[in-house]
């Protein structure tokens, strides 16, 4: 979304011109706010230069009410061009609001909160998947302003209940068997002729990554073993990693295969050297998947620390696009917002691509469930302040320890056999030393194969 | 390209065969084409002076190599299906547990869901265990079972069901409205076990009673069609089709002639291990238009 850009630009030179206008209002006073913002917004548009937008549309008359002003680019027939003017003043907005929390200016955010809401929850504009995922950005928006992140999670679901969204998710896109077929293909690889593979994995979820593996490690010809720790950063996890412990070995007992599972609670990284290798170790790391809730840098970082000391074999690091460690991180949080806005409606629109056009329903769950969770947790968890900033920057670091290698010409293989399996604009492309899982023009995720400087395969 | 001539005849057919292994297309049909283009080409050779010997070998080399990567790539796809059905089986065994924990949670006993001998009675054992506690009007317009749950129907918005409705028809009892999915709509019963029928309950449990339909699994069945469906249905054998066991009685007479149909071909074959969250699933198949003959 190129328009992204353009309309931010346009956004910076009016700002000035909206400090003015609402240093002027009563703090508090929102009503007046919103017209002041709606007028502004009216500016904004007519200036702006949009090829497919109808004029008819944005110069409504200044007499009418702000409400209605704003309305009727709405209640213009469902051209595309009104759908575009519709788009584009949420985008607006959204990343008004996002460099209002940036000046830190909360009167400012919250009005355009509250306007946004207004606009995004009135019917007219139509239900689509971009006005559902532009409300989850407006509550991070939101949280970020009052600054209470952690209210947004009202009901957890449980786990039995998001699991068959889940299947409907991983069934409908890539996403999760590319993840973890690649990293079963490296640790098959790596692992060509060793007795016993430990595994540690950073997050086990469901456990689904093991079973392949299992099944493929029992068709070797020399008995081989495998044992999976889990890690744990949260305790409240402890019974359901156990739950997906037992599940796994029933897996592993119904094809006969020698399958140990045990975890381990971390909280630092002192916390690894409780863990007794000597056999073949190798390190999953599934960094913020799209079902993955709730995990922050900080804990990955303390994985790779703790492994890094037991020096495994190979570590394997599939990460989202947006939290790419070797990213650079020093971005504004307007840039990171928008970013985000960026790959959560690509990440949508590949949803909305395996979907047929009135199964809505289905996707509006997962929307719910997973990438509106992940949206606020995204928002919620970028920095704010500059020393968090520098945490932040750090994470490169953990991996100093370790250089990436190239991935097989069987990995990359299956992982093109993969994607060509699912509908839509998936593709993979694959660049020295890192495999990624691209939509359209969109890169995902990312996967990379790392080994420890020191040793040598 | 030191003869040219008859020479240059030859590797100008080898030329064009790799280019075609290398732009991917069928490997057997490839292969039987690349042979007797060889053969001929060796032919042609025979028929030349003493380099012909030189030329014939690289054209083996080439010939080896790309074979032994067209070997590697079906090895490659091989080991990706054996993958998905692994994972396939895993997930649908925990997808089976939650079930039983969500339904051990909510059980109205109207009869367990274990050991029934016929098959259409876990359904109904199995929906009215699910739908009743939970109130899951989407799953109650499954209404694979009828009657009494189509009571429920009234508690939930029927214009948001529009997606289900052709689905619809066909599953519910009691209303034999003739529909083009007729056929497929009794897919659901045909082949579920008792596991699939857990799995089917997943489905309402697991969404909230106000949410739509869940019609992923109309959606589930999207992406399969459109892909390779060889491989698909290959990797997707895990659960055996159950061909001609009729299960609820309602539907024994729409079930044969459907059976027989949905078998067969591959799209249809696709559904198996996606459709376990809903029966609507295979109607998507079927509504997808895959040059099926089906209702």
């Amino acid at each position: 979304m190129e328009k992204l850009q353009a309309y931010r630009l346009g956004t910076e030179c009016f700002l000035q011109g909206e400090d003015l206008i609402s240093g002027n209002t009563i703090p508090g006073d929102e009503i007046l706010g919103n017209e002041n913002l709606v007028r502004l917004l009216q500016i904004e548009t007519e200036l702006m230069d949009f090829a497919s937008i109808s004029q008819d549309s944005v110069s409504a008359s200044p007499g009418s009410s702000p409400e209605k002003e704003l309305m009727s680019p709405g209640m213009v027939q469902a051209t595309q061009g009104s759908e575009l003017v519709e788009d584009s003043s949420v985008i607006d907005l959204l990343v008004m609001g996002a460099e209002a929390v940036e000046a830190r200016n909360w009167v400012l955010s919250l009005a355009i909160v509250a306007k946004l809401n207004c606009l995004l929850n009135d019917g007219e504009n139509g239900d689509n998947p971009f006005n559902r995922l532009a409300l989850f950005f407006t509550q991070g928006l939101f949280h970020r302003s009052i600054d209470a992140p952690e209210m947004f999670r009202e009901t957890v679901t449980r786990q039995a209940d998001i699991l068959p969204i889940f299947h409907v998710l991983q069934e409908l896109s890539p996403y999760v068997k590319f993840a973890h077929f690649t990293a079963n293909q490296a640790i098959l690889e790596a692992t060509e002729g060793d007795q016993e593979i430990h595994v540690i994995d950073f997050d086990i979820m469901e456990g689904i990554q093991w079973p392949p593996l299992m099944a493929d490690l029992a068709a070797r010809k020399n008995v081989v073993s495998l044992r999976v720790t889990a890690t744990i950063t949260d305790q409240k996890n402890l019974i359901s990693v156990q739950q997906t412990g037992r599940r796994l070995k029933e897996f592993a007992d119904s094809i006969h295969f020698p399958f140990v599972i045990d975890h381990l609670v971390i909280v630092s990284d002192n916390d690894f050297e409780s863990i007794n290798t000597g056999h073949t170790l190798i390190a999953n790391c599934m960094m913020h998947q799209l079902h993955i809730p709730k995990r922050n840098l900080s804990q990955v970082k303390t994985f790779i620390d703790g492994v890094t000391k037991l020096s495994p074999k190979i570590l394997i690091l599939v990460e989202e696009e947006l939290f790419r460690f070797t990213r650079t991180p020093s971005m504004s949080f307007v840039e990171f917002f928008c970013e985000a806005l960026h790959h959560y409606t690509a990440l949508s629109d590949s949803l909305v691509s395996s979907f047929c056009k009135n199964r809505e329903a289905g996707l509006r769950q997962i929307e719910k469930e997973f990438i509106g969770i992940r949206i606020l947790d995204t928002l919620g968890q970028f920095p704010s302040a500059n020393e968090e900033k520098r945490q932040w920057g750090k994470g490169f670091d953990c991996l100093r320890a370790f250089k990436p290698i190239t991935l097989s010409f069987c990995n990359i293989s299956q992982a093109k056999s993969l994607v060509s399996l699912f509908r839509g604009g998936y593709w993979v492309q694959n660049e020295k030393w890192k495999l990624t899982l691209y939509w359209k023009s969109m890169p995902l995720t990312t996967a990379s194969i790392w080994v420890p400087i020191s040793t040598s395969r | 390209m030191r003869v040219m001539g008859v020479k240059g005849l030859t590797l100008y057919h080898l030329k064009s065969h790799l280019q075609k292994f290398r732009l991917g297309k069928q490997p057997h049909k490839e292969f039987n084409d690349h042979s007797i283009k060889d053969a001929s080409a060796l032919d042609l050779q025979r028929n030349t002076a003493s380099s012909s010997a030189m030329i014939s070998r690289s054209m083996n080399e080439m010939h080896m190599e790309v074979h032994r990567r067209l070997q590697e790539q079906i090895e490659v796809q091989r080991h990706l299906q054996l993958r998905i059905e692994a994972q396939g089986k895993y997930m649908q065994s925990i997808l089976e547990k939650a079930c039983q924990t969500l339904a051990g949670e909510n059980v109205n006993a109207s009869g367990g869901f274990k050991g029934m001998p016929n098959q259409g009675v876990p359904d109904v054992g199995t929906m009215k265990e699910f739908c009743p506690p939970l109130n899951f009007p989407p799953f109650q317009d499954l209404n694979i079972y009828g009657g009494e749950q189509l009571d429920l129907q009234h508690n939930m918005d029927r214009a948001s069901l529009d997606g289900l409705l052709p689905n619809n028809d066909n599953l519910c009892l009691g209303k034999k409205r003739p529909s083009p999915y007729c056929g497929s709509g009794k897919s659901p019963l045909i082949w579920p076990d008792d596991l699939r029928l857990q799995d089917l309950g997943t489905a309402p449990t697991c969404l909230g009673p106000q949410d739509d339909p869940f019609k992923a699994g109309d959606q589930i069945q999207i992406a399969p069609p459109s892909t390779d469906l060889d491989s698909i249905s290959d990797m997707y054998e895990t659960k055996p089709v159950l061909s001609g066991d009729t299960i609820s009685t309602d539907q024994k007479k729409f079930e044969a002639p459907a059976t027989a149909k949905l078998e067969r071909p591959s799209p249809r074959r696709t559904p198996i291990s996606t459709e376990r969250m809903n029966p609507m699933m295979n109607n998507g198949a079927m509504s997808q238009g895959r040059n099926s003959p089906y209702g």
